[in-house]
């Protein structure tokens, strides 16, 4: 595995790669302190230009607009008071009163700081747990598989905020949407409604353009960001010192390694991860009543966990196709374009690819390092920039993109008609997470369900034989009805 | 529009897709080769749809009190923090939604050229989010020129896609 990585490090170092990744984490950092813009935006609008690209110099700019789309939340976080992006929502607590008080680069630079960590922390976990956890996923059936998609399901729409039957509302849409096009097994045509273009169903990039970027644009054209008033940065301040750093240890550790267990939990993004580490943090503490005045362990415990769950996001992502956040989502999408299908056989058939992940997400990390430590005060200058200009720009490159993969108009329809759904679900309060894991499980659920009972002759009682399938099968019971158990949620 | 009704809303919309789900899951003829219809897994996931939906229903009249749900009366508002939602405009999401509408129907219908239309949506959007005003009106032009003449620059040069 060492030989593999340092291979593969030695790679992505190369021109080529390097730039992608360099020009993946500027556009990510960039993108991610622009309030209203976001990362899964972001790599939904790139995904279709990497479609004739190298797979690798795809993983390379995607996986860099990961990295760098959670760190420059950070920036908007500190100077406006208002996140980036959601896994940032957290650190406005304190970044923004620590700013207020007119130590603005003092928040930004411990936040960059605990960014890296959390990155490192989760890169490691990344590359001791995904061999093992492939090895254990080969073993799988279709009955495991089957029960295993069953559980994340049901796991996503627990973990959702807000109602988890609105969650699981949503996981049904989504799954519904996966439904049209040739059936996998008889190829018989299903739920076209005499429509020759949902033959191949709904192309999945202009589902994913429609609703993450196509519903973020158009809502961004109904806000009025202008109103809110930035913290210069012209105050002289020094660099944060080791000791300063050294002081956070514990809390940037536990904060890091919450932050990747959460990412691992399939859909669970960063700002469940920010939330629940600077939570912990704050009972931990000494001093709790410090926690929202601009204290240095709030700023660090949210940007360290946020940033870990990149990582570990990608654990279940590698080893099982499992998307660990929305993001991975759009790369299970980038890899399906490549016709590279993630799971237990990535290690096998394509470990190019797997270390191709390893190697980007570290250089990625340090490079945000850089950029963010040295760039801090052109990036604030980049948030000026009004959503008025960016908005139809952005909705432009949309369109293209969803032209693009199969030349026809009826995806940019598509990509529209998501666009829509996805301002309804804001209305209606329905979480997107479950809704797009739904429908990029689907068809995995449903080839290994039918699979399944083929193999068991129709025998559903086999389910319940199999020791893996059947605890499984009942994690996702467990989950479904442990609310009913439990005090109600306040909203 | 109040808490009920948004979610009975909601909850009608979903229950007439699962029937539709159903319906058209009910047309899927037994293949020759596998006893398992095509239909047999969307029937499920329409069925539980419909399930989760009359369980969210009952749910959400239980526990909203009739006097709390006329309290939440209140514009349509997207899901953003308290600062962000103070200026939201509803018509502006409305008028951005139509016009890029417009754009994709005009590159159907093959009405404008690609670059003429983007130019005519990029400019029309720009003046829509800002004040009317001169300034705005050039600045509006002038970017979209530039942006969609990179736009096209970039797709069909460098990265040789064929655009609409």
């Amino acid at each position: 595995m060492i030989s593999e990585l340092s291979a593969s490090f030695g790679l992505m170092l190369g021109l080529e790669p390097f730039l992608y990744i360099l020009i993946g984490t500027v556009s990510g950092i960039v993108i991610g302190a622009i309030p209203g813009l976001n990362g899964a935006m972001l790599v939904a609008l790139t995904l279709p230009l990497t479609y004739g690209w190298d797979p690798l110099h795809a993983i390379a700019i995607l996986v860099g607009q990961y990295v760098g789309s959670i760190s420059g939340g950070l920036v908007s976080a500190t100077l406006l008071n208002i996140p980036g992006s959601p896994s940032s929502m957290m650190t406005t607590l304190d970044a923004a009163p620590m700013a207020r008080k007119g130590r603005p680069l003092r928040a930004l630079q411990l936040g960059i700081i605990a960014s890296f960590v959390g990155g490192v922390v989760s890169w490691v976990a990344l590359v001791f747990l995904s061999p093992p956890l492939a090895k254990i996923a080969l073993k799988f059936g279709p009955h495991e598989y089957f029960a295993l998609v069953l559980a994340a399901l049901m796991l996503i729409s627990s973990l959702s905020e807000g109602s988890m039957l609105k969650a699981l509302i949503s996981a049904c849409i989504g799954m519904i949407v996966a439904l049209p096009g040739l059936d996998t097994i008889t190829a018989q045509p299903r739920m076209t409604f005499g429509f020759s273009q949902m033959m191949a169903g709904f192309n999945l990039l202009a589902v994913l353009l429609g609703i993450f970027a196509v519903t973020q644009l158009l809502s961004d054209a109904g806000r009025d960001l202008r109103k809110a008033e930035r913290v210069r940065l012209d105050v002289k301040e020094s660099f944060i010192s080791l000791a300063d750093v050294a002081r956070q240890g514990v809390n940037l550790l536990r904060s890091s390694l919450i932050g990747t267990w959460i990412g691992i939990l399939p859909g669970v993004g960063g700002s469940v991860g920010s939330i629940v580490s600077y939570v912990t943090a704050k009972n931990m503490s000494r001093k709790p009543e410090e926690f929202g005045q601009g204290c240095d362990e709030g700023v660090v415990a949210s940007e360290a966990a946020n940033n870990a769950t990149v990582g570990g996001a990608l654990i279940p992502m590698i080893t099982m196709g499992i998307p660990g956040s929305i993001i991975d989502v759009i790369l299970i999408a980038a890899l399906t374009l490549h016709n590279i299908r993630p799971g237990p056989l990535l290690f096998q058939n394509n470990a190019e690819i797997v270390y191709g992940f390893m190697s980007t997400m570290m250089i990625a990390n340090i490079l945000m390092l850089v950029v963010m430590l040295f760039g801090i005060r052109l990036l604030a200058k980049l948030i000026d920039v009004p959503s008025k200009y960016l908005v139809p720009v952005l909705l432009v490159l949309c369109v293209v993109g969803a032209f693009a993969v199969n030349n026809r108009v009826f995806d940019v329809w598509v990509m529209f008609a998501f666009g829509v759904l996805g301002l309804f679900f804001r209305w209606l309060k329905l979480p997107v997470a479950p809704f797009v894991i739904g429908f990029i499980l689907t068809p995995i659920a449903e080839t290994n369900f039918r699979t399944a009972l083929i193999l068991s002759r129709n025998d559903l009682l086999d389910f319940l034989t199999r020791p893996v399938t059947a605890v499984l099968l009942a994690v996702s019971v467990v989950v479904l009805f442990l609310p009913l158990f439990r005090k109600r949620r306040p909203a | 529009m109040n808490t009920r009704s948004r979610e009975g809303l909601l909850a009608l919309a979903c229950l007439l897709i699962a029937a539709l789900v159903y319906w058209s899951a009910d047309q899927i003829p037994v293949s020759l080769m596998a006893k398992i219809s095509a239909g047999l897994v969307p029937k499920m996931i329409a069925v539980s749809l419909a399930l989760v939906t009359c369980l969210h229903l009952i749910m959400t009249f239980k526990s909203v009190p009739e006097a709390e749900d006329e309290d939440s009366q209140g514009a349509m508002k997207m899901d953003v923090t308290e600062s962000e939602s103070e200026g939201f405009s509803v018509w502006r999401v409305l008028f951005s939604s139509m016009l890029l509408g417009l754009f994709i129907l005009c590159l159907e219908q093959g009405w404008l050229g690609f670059w003429l239309s983007a130019c005519l949506f990029t400019a029309l959007g720009i003046v829509l989010l800002s004040e009317i005003s001169v300034r705005s009106l050039v600045l509006a032009t002038m970017i979209s020129l530039l942006s969609v003449s990179l736009t096209v620059l970039l797709f069909t040069r460098v990265f040789t896609v064929i655009l609409p």
